[in-house]
């Protein structure tokens, strides 16, 4: 019965050891390869894919630039009447959370580059309270926009007549790594999920 | 037990006049109007989002400008706006799509939520058929 006890204690402990780990995710393919005869088989995970926008002072920001950092990703507009006011609240929080360090970036993209010109994106972003460097807000091309939106963080941004505003976009708040995998996606409108983020990203950091 | 309570509840309602049970139907639609329209920028709290958009609650705005609620709502304000001290420069839309006396309830509910006043004095104050709007 003792041995019983003690098998089930280091069993205990074994579990609290191991440590949480955030999934990967999007598409993974295998690579094999062989060297002396011995095979190899390497798990490719999917990655964000490279962009380049500009950011809010005029300046261009390239995924070159993030590498090594951790980031969070979401979609705006600004004359946005629905969600994006409720999304950038809970984006304060976030950058509170992490304000000054600079493994942690934020990234906010328009989805409307037309009305949302670089001297309302940067009154927009001071009025958020951002130093602009940590957390970024930024533009480009509508339709690459659009296209890192789907095929780099998963999430929805097109233009509609028929929505408040003249857009859909998805709520969500991506995290990204330091190796440019998407971790995590999160609903920016619900409090509860952007305090798992704020937890997530913490725990991001420790890999 | 039961019966008792449903026939208490019951006194209640038969209580109530028909002016009473309208106007708490306007108090609930004023409540209803704001969590749909005005919440997301404003907060449910009325306390605003960072500098971009103005806090309802404890604004000096309402000091002056308060007749002005429901023109405010209706058309929306393209300028700046000054509230507590600081310039807010992001413009709010228009509410035009509502109906008269929806802006009336939506504004009678943020006078007496975030404004200081009873009620009654919102629902005297927003009394005027709104049609002069700039």
């Amino acid at each position: 019965m003792n041995r019983f006890i003690i098998i089930l204690f280091l069993g205990l402990l074994a579990c609290n050891s191991e440590k949480k780990q955030l999934p990967i995710l999007g598409e993974r393919t295998t690579k094999i390869t062989e060297i002396n005869g011995k095979t190899s088989v390497d798990t490719i995970y999917a990655t964000v894919p490279y962009f380049s926008f500009i950011n809010q002072n005029g300046d261009s920001l390239t995924q070159t630039a993030l590498k090594g950092k951790i980031y969070v990703a979401d979609f705006f507009f600004i004359s946005c009447p629905t969600i994006c006011p409720i999304m950038k609240k809970e984006m304060i929080r976030v950058y509170e959370a992490f304000k000054g360090d600079t493994a942690i970036a934020l990234l906010s993209h328009t989805i409307d580059p037309q009305h949302d010109s670089l001297p309302l994106l940067k009154q927009y972003a001071s009025d958020l309270g951002s130093d602009g460097k940590q957390w970024q807000f930024l533009t480009g091309n509508r339709e690459k926009i659009y296209e890192m939106a789907e095929k780099g963080y998963y999430a929805t941004a097109l233009p509609d007549s028929t929505a408040p505003g003249g857009f859909v976009h998805s709520g969500g708040f991506i995290l990204v790594d330091r190796l440019a995998r998407v971790r995590g996606i999160y609903d920016g409108t619900d409090p509860k999920q952007v305090s798992q983020l704020i937890k997530d990203l913490a725990l991001l950091k420790q890999e | 037990m039961r019966n008792f309570i449903i026939l208490i509840f019951s006194v209640f309602i038969f209580a109530c006049s028909d002016n009473e049970l309208a106007d708490m139907h306007r108090i609930s639609n004023g409540a209803k109007l704001y969590k749909m329209n005005c919440a997301n920028c404003h907060q449910e709290n009325g306390e605003g989002l960072a500098k971009l958009m103005p806090p309802l609650l404890k604004s000096d705005w309402f000091e002056k400008n308060i007749e002005e609620l429901p023109c405010l709502i209706k058309v929306g304000n393209k300028g700046p706006i000054t509230v507590n001290g600081l310039v807010y420069t992001q413009p709010m839309p228009g509410f035009g799509h509502l109906s008269d006396s929806e802006i009336k309830d939506v504004s009678v509910f943020v006078a007496q939520k975030f404004g200081n006043l009873t009620w009654e004095q919102a629902d005297s104050l927003f009394s005027r058929p709104i049609n002069s709007c700039n």
